[in-house]
């Protein structure tokens, strides 16, 4: 755990700098890769930096509107630079919005613009999980595992090293193939797998968590968002598989 | 291969609705089999720096020298800040922590500012409180370890903490914005 990263007299919040450098990177594999979706590749850089700035200006926002009387009896900490200040669902659905609203301005299609922006997320939940190393959240249950690490006054699954790692490998399972000169076929099908994997990743390693969020006292929330969202995946991943008599056919 | 498609993908894609169901009931086995009470998710137990658990008992000494647990302090919501008299950035949150208190000691939240002494002087930090006509308690932490205890790895760092003596909030850095101080300290105070 390194939460402050001491140079000089500076402190940088480490955590900020990982999501920071997560963002700077995601945005130019995002942009590297786009053309392999048919996507103009400045497009798809302005569309995640927009997203970003939305989602900022909209998490902010959002707490200010939370808290209002603070903000009146101090309307200058609108502006203020405090990461501490800002409603993360606000801040999400404001960046979904945006990037929503510029893309149907720039007549970009939905699923290759989502199988596109699949690299900028997948380097985006490296950065998180690795961030939350940095700075010590969502920590592990407590075990006897020789990999346990010692965090928060016990020994700890590293949940947030096997996230990491999940999410790397769900990167590369992903990666667009390099050397592809056409548009990848089926439109959506690489951000459903994406999601399907990552939907996966959560709901197992969720298992190992000591801050889970409780339903009826005992069930994490989070794995029965996971278990949703993997549904649907599996669903419309369903649609891409070539119908019974069509591969009877191609068998043939 | 024949036409892109091997025998595997075309099983698959033939069974695709009978392995997407196991792999829903396996995950949901899953939520089942790691579902916990909701007693061993609960950190309060466990004193650490951080959101969620007990605040550490660490012992500061007031100015006329007597050593004072901050667990003592349990029962009220306390923000506690660590500072310096030679941090700009604690320079410039104290006339907010001022107001702060100000405002909210009539409702029963303490601000506590402690003082690492053990990288200033005693002195020094009183001289500056008496400039900054600061009324709430200042304590000291000589020899290092209230902040140790605190794992306080830059000044000014601030923790909120409510009644029941669990940590809700910790802001490492300053200077901190004075909304987030009045919507914290409205948190501590809403808490059952």
């Amino acid at each position: 755990m390194l939460p402050i990263l001491q140079i000089g007299p500076l402190a940088i919040q480490t955590g900020g700098l990982l999501l920071l450098i997560g963002f700077w990177i995601g945005s130019v594999v995002v942009e590297k890769h786009a053309a392999r979706f048919g996507i103009s590749p400045s497009h798809i850089f302005n569309m995640v930096w927009i997203g970003a700035a939305a989602g900022i200006a909209g998490a902010r926002l959002g707490y200010a509107i939370r808290f209002s009387a603070a903000f009146i009896a101090s309307p200058l900490s609108l502006f203020s630079p405090n990461p501490d200040l800002l409603d993360a669902p606000s801040g999400l659905m404001i960046a979904g919005l945006s990037t929503l609203l510029y893309g149907r301005w720039k007549r970009m299609p939905l699923w290759q613009t989502l199988d596109a922006l699949t690299s900028f997320f997948g380097v985006g939940l490296v950065a998180y999980h690795l961030a939350n190393l940095a700075t010590g959240n969502s920590f592990g249950i407590p075990t006897s595992l020789p990999w346990s690490i010692y965090l928060w006054g016990n020994w700890r699954h590293p949940v947030q090293l096997y996230e990491a790692l999940s999410a790397v490998i769900i990167f590369l399972i992903i990666l667009p193939e390099r050397n592809a000169r056409k548009p990848a076929a089926c439109p959506g099908r690489r951000f459903w797998i994406f999601l399907a994997l990552t939907a996966s990743a959560r709901l197992f390693f969720e298992g190992f968590y000591a801050n889970s969020l409780l339903i009826l006292d005992r069930i994490r929330l989070i794995q029965i968002i996971a278990w949703g969202i993997l549904a649907v995946s599996l669903y419309q991943l369903g649609k891409f598989t070539p119908s019974t008599s069509e591969a009877s056919k191609k068998e043939e | 291969m024949l036409f892109g498609y091997t025998s595997a993908m075309i099983w698959v894609s033939r069974k695709w609705n009978l392995i997407s169901l196991v792999i829903l009931l396996l995950a949901g086995g899953w939520i089942a089999l790691s579902a916990i009470s909701s007693d061993r998710t609960a950190q309060e137990l466990i004193a650490a720096p951080r959101e969620g658990f007990l605040a550490p008992d660490a012992r500061v000494l007031d100015a006329s020298g007597q050593e004072i647990p901050l667990s003592s302090l349990r029962g009220k919501p306390v923000i506690l800040n660590f500072w310096a008299s030679w941090c700009k950035p604690c320079q410039a949150e104290m006339p907010t922590l001022q107001k702060i208190h100000q405002d909210y000691a009539p409702r029963g939240l303490i601000i506590l500012g402690v003082n690492a002494t053990y990288q200033d002087r005693a002195s020094f930090a009183l001289a500056f409180a008496q400039e900054m006509k600061l009324t709430f308690p200042i304590y000291f932490d000589v020899t290092g370890k209230a902040a140790g205890e605190y794992q306080v790895r830059a000044l000014p760092s601030t923790y909120f903490i409510d009644a029941k003596g669990v940590i809700r909030k910790v802001v490492i850095g300053g200077p901190i914005a004075e909304a987030l101080l009045r919507s914290q300290a409205r948190l501590l105070l809403e808490e059952p």
